[in-house]
């Protein structure tokens, strides 16, 4: 086997728990060259659209962000997401940071992937009020008031083998 | 302070400039190992929670994982009442399922995703120098590559594809800052950002050797940044964490602190 191995200070390379760095194993890390960037910094995230629900039992979704990753497996992403601006009603998210997801009263902000796009994509979620019958009500989200700053992290955790869960 | 080790920078960054998440390796930190990454995918489930082995990582210790996912009919899992948890122990990651109702009619959507699990060792503390912001400088066409032993495609030296090396000066690697209990409180940090932070529950269900890092479930109810159960949460800024823990909670939450901004686009 031929390979590096680095230990923390003090510490021995044959001791597998105290490696900081392993050319044994595959490291998370991104492209740093990839086109379409795997690494983005989006200066606002579009100002979110106003969505509406026609059911209990649906999420309405929309795609804020997506691109093709081009890579031969389906990725791990990551997302950090900061509010830049917010109603008065809550304003303390400005300046706070989130990761992976961001939900903001009844919307969820999160990135996801497939076998060929990374998305960010921004659910609406909605449960009816006790008690009600008759048709669902229209309701809006309010995400439209928020701006959202996000980076993306497109990374190269990846499937290595297929398990297929079957419940009884 | 250590004296001796390797140090490299992203290509186009002079290593005397580069900040710590400019830098592809430096042996004064713990880079990020990937243990297993292995997708599942579930029919709608029953109602009672269930129990099911995804993968064994025998490490030997508690890792850092996370398991992303989506249900299978991109509906809402309220309308079904179900939660969905995934926990490890020192061999194993699990995946536990069930419902609120106790009616046996109501099944929980299935859900397609992955578990990818990282040697990070979340029962022991660490922290790893801190090296200060400075600015960044063009790209060049200067740079190294490692071949490693886990490429994901055949490739030579000339290959195209940082990805397929063990170190490439085009692939950023995701170093550990700090694994560390969360307590209530101020906790400060020295990265001169703010950093990319993972939570880890090291007691979902009253069990203290199960760990998870939480999933976007429709479940978990969260709401504003990092939250987790009732009022407890993390609000991340530039030099500190403020953090929030519920009373009779204070042991039961850890974190990760990785090297990279919130902010800064490299």
């Amino acid at each position: 086997m031929i390979g590096v191995k680095f230990a923390e200070e003090g510490k021995s390379v044959d001791d597998d728990s105290s490696l900081v760095y392993t050319s044994e194993k595959d490291q998370l890390k991104v492209n740093m060259v990839a086109q379409p960037p795997h690494l983005y910094l989006i200066d606002p995230l579009k100002k979110l659209s106003v969505l509406s629900a026609g059911s209990t039992t649906k999420v309405a979704t929309e795609d804020l962000f997506k691109f093709k990753h081009n890579m031969p497996f389906r990725p791990a992403v990551w997302l950090y997401m900061s509010v830049i601006d917010a109603p008065v009603y809550a304003n303390f998210f400005i300046g706070t940071y989130a990761t992976d997801f961001y939900r903001l009263g009844p919307t969820l902000i999160y990135a996801h992937a497939d076998d060929t796009y990374v998305y960010i994509k921004h659910d609406f979620y909605y449960v009816s009020p006790p008690g009600g019958g008759g048709p669902d009500p229209q309701i809006e989200t309010g995400a439209d008031e928020y701006k959202i700053r996000a980076k993306l992290l497109v990374l190269n955790s990846r499937y290595v083998g297929q398990i297929k869960m079957t419940n009884p | 302070m250590t004296e001796y080790g390797i140090t490299i920078s992203g290509s186009g960054v002079a290593i005397e400039r580069a900040s710590d998440y400019q830098r592809i390796l430096d042996t004064r930190w713990k880079t990020t190992s990937i243990v297993a990454s292995v997708p599942f995918k579930t029919d709608d489930f029953e109602y009672l929670p269930e129990f099911t082995k995804i993968l064994d990582h025998n490490l030997g210790y508690i890792p850092a994982f996370e398991a992303p996912f989506f249900n299978t009919t991109g509906e809402s899992q309220s309308s079904k009442s179900g939660f969905y948890l995934f926990v490890a122990d020192r061999t194993s990651i699990w995946f536990i399922n069930g419902n609120y109702t106790g009616t046996p009619s109501v099944k929980p959507y299935g859900i397609d995703g992955y578990v990818n699990v990282y040697d990070i060792n979340m029962e022991k503390d660490f922290e790893s120098e801190a090296v200060g912001l400075v600015a960044a400088a063009k790209r060049g066409n200067i740079g190294m590559k490692l071949v490693g032993n886990n490429k994901y495609a055949a490739h030579d030296a000339n290959d195209a594809d940082p990805l397929g090396f063990s170190v490439s000066t085009d692939a950023k690697g995701i170093g550990i800052s700090r694994v560390a209990p969360l307590g209530s409180g101020i906790i400060k940090h020295t990265l001169a950002y703010p950093p990319l932070v993972k939570l880890v529950d090291t007691d979902p269900y009253k069990n203290n050797f199960l760990v998870t890092i939480r999933p976007p479930s429709e479940t978990n109810k969260f709401y504003g940044p990092l939250r987790l159960f009732g009022s407890s949460g993390v609000r991340i800024q530039p030099s500190q964490l403020v953090v929030t823990v519920n009373p009779g909670d204070e042991s039961r939450y850890r974190y990760v602190m990785f090297r990279d901004p919130v902010e800064i686009a490299g």
